[in-house]
């Protein structure tokens, strides 16, 4: 687990989701019943699946409660990136970053839970200065073929 | 969260999703759809047939979907929800709603939303159609 809000993360590929909403406690259940689609898609197995929805939740919560002043809003934004054998979630804000408070408001579980349940966490600052957090799972074997599946058009923009 | 991606919807129950990947168009968007209609008191009736059109966004748009990914914009506001789908290259967006159609039904997205739409920014079309909640 890394944890320096100061830490330069190189940037993922293009992602496969990509949601942006408010960051607000109601949008949580969004980007968690969102995530489900996953599973509806590609055989992931039903625990790491649950595993998975729990470590967005915690993330997406520090969001709602630490990113932003109370009495001010922006937005939340989780992006999952699907290869054979790893799922990478990022979840990002435009707060100030990870740094201790004493007087914060949740326990400290969340990031230790998270941490417990990803195969990797590495908390930083992406390309353009927004927080970061990227959590790598692994996953059971998929039984496809893994086959090029992505929406037509590609990277050559035709169309 | 490069530039042209950062669509940071401004309403307060609204969602810009993105996705890249064709199987998971369809159970990603339906999913949000479904969550924001809910949390706007969309009657059951009229979720289900935002469900529809949502579908057959999801069925259409990826074959005509500019720089390899769908982007769905919903917003709901004063009893109506906005589903905004796109970019396309010109003349995209009226492809994707020709395409809607069912024999012996007509035009799903155009029987079902009240009202359909073509929008075009730099990015590209969007096909936009509003749901409302009050018939």
């Amino acid at each position: 687990l890394s944890d320096s809000a100061e830490n330069n993360l190189t940037p993922v590929a293009t992602p496969d989701i990509e949601l942006t909403l408010p960051a607000r406690a109601e949008n949580i259940a969004v980007v968690r019943h969102a995530f489900g689609a996953l599973s509806d898609a590609f055989p992931i197995d039903g625990q790491r699946m649950a595993d998975i929805r729990l470590a967005v939740t915690e993330a997406c919560t520090n969001v709602v409660v630490h990113a932003y002043p109370e009495g001010s809003e922006g937005p939340m934004q989780v992006s999952a990136t699907l290869d054979d054998d790893a799922l990478v979630i990022v979840v990002r804000d435009e707060g100030p970053g990870i740094t201790p408070r004493a007087d914060s408001p949740g326990l400290g579980l969340g990031l230790p839970l998270i941490a417990s349940l990803a195969e990797t966490v590495e908390l930083g600052r992406a390309d353009d200065h927004r927080t970061e957090v990227r959590m790598v799972f692994g996953l059971h074997p998929r039984g496809s073929d893994g086959g090029d599946d992505r929406v037509a058009g590609g990277s050559t923009g035709s169309g | 969260m490069s530039p042209q991606t950062s669509r940071t919807p401004a309403v307060p129950n609204s969602a810009h999703v993105r996705v890249s990947r064709g199987p998971l168009v369809a159970p990603v968007l339906t999913r949000v759809v479904a969550m924001i209609a809910a949390r706007a008191d969309c009657p059951v009736d009229r979720l289900e047939e935002a469900l529809l059109v949502t579908d057959a966004f999801a069925a259409h748009a990826p074959a005509h979907a500019l720089s390899g990914h769908v982007e769905m914009l919903v917003a709901s506001h004063e009893g109506a929800m906005d589903l905004s789908v796109g970019p396309f290259a010109t003349d995209g967006a009226s492809v994707v709603l020709r395409e809607a159609q069912v024999p012996g039904l007509g035009n799903v997205v155009e029987r079902l939303a009240d009202h359909v739409r073509v929008e075009s920014d730099e990015a590209g079309e969007r096909l936009v159609a509003t749901i409302s909640f009050r018939k």
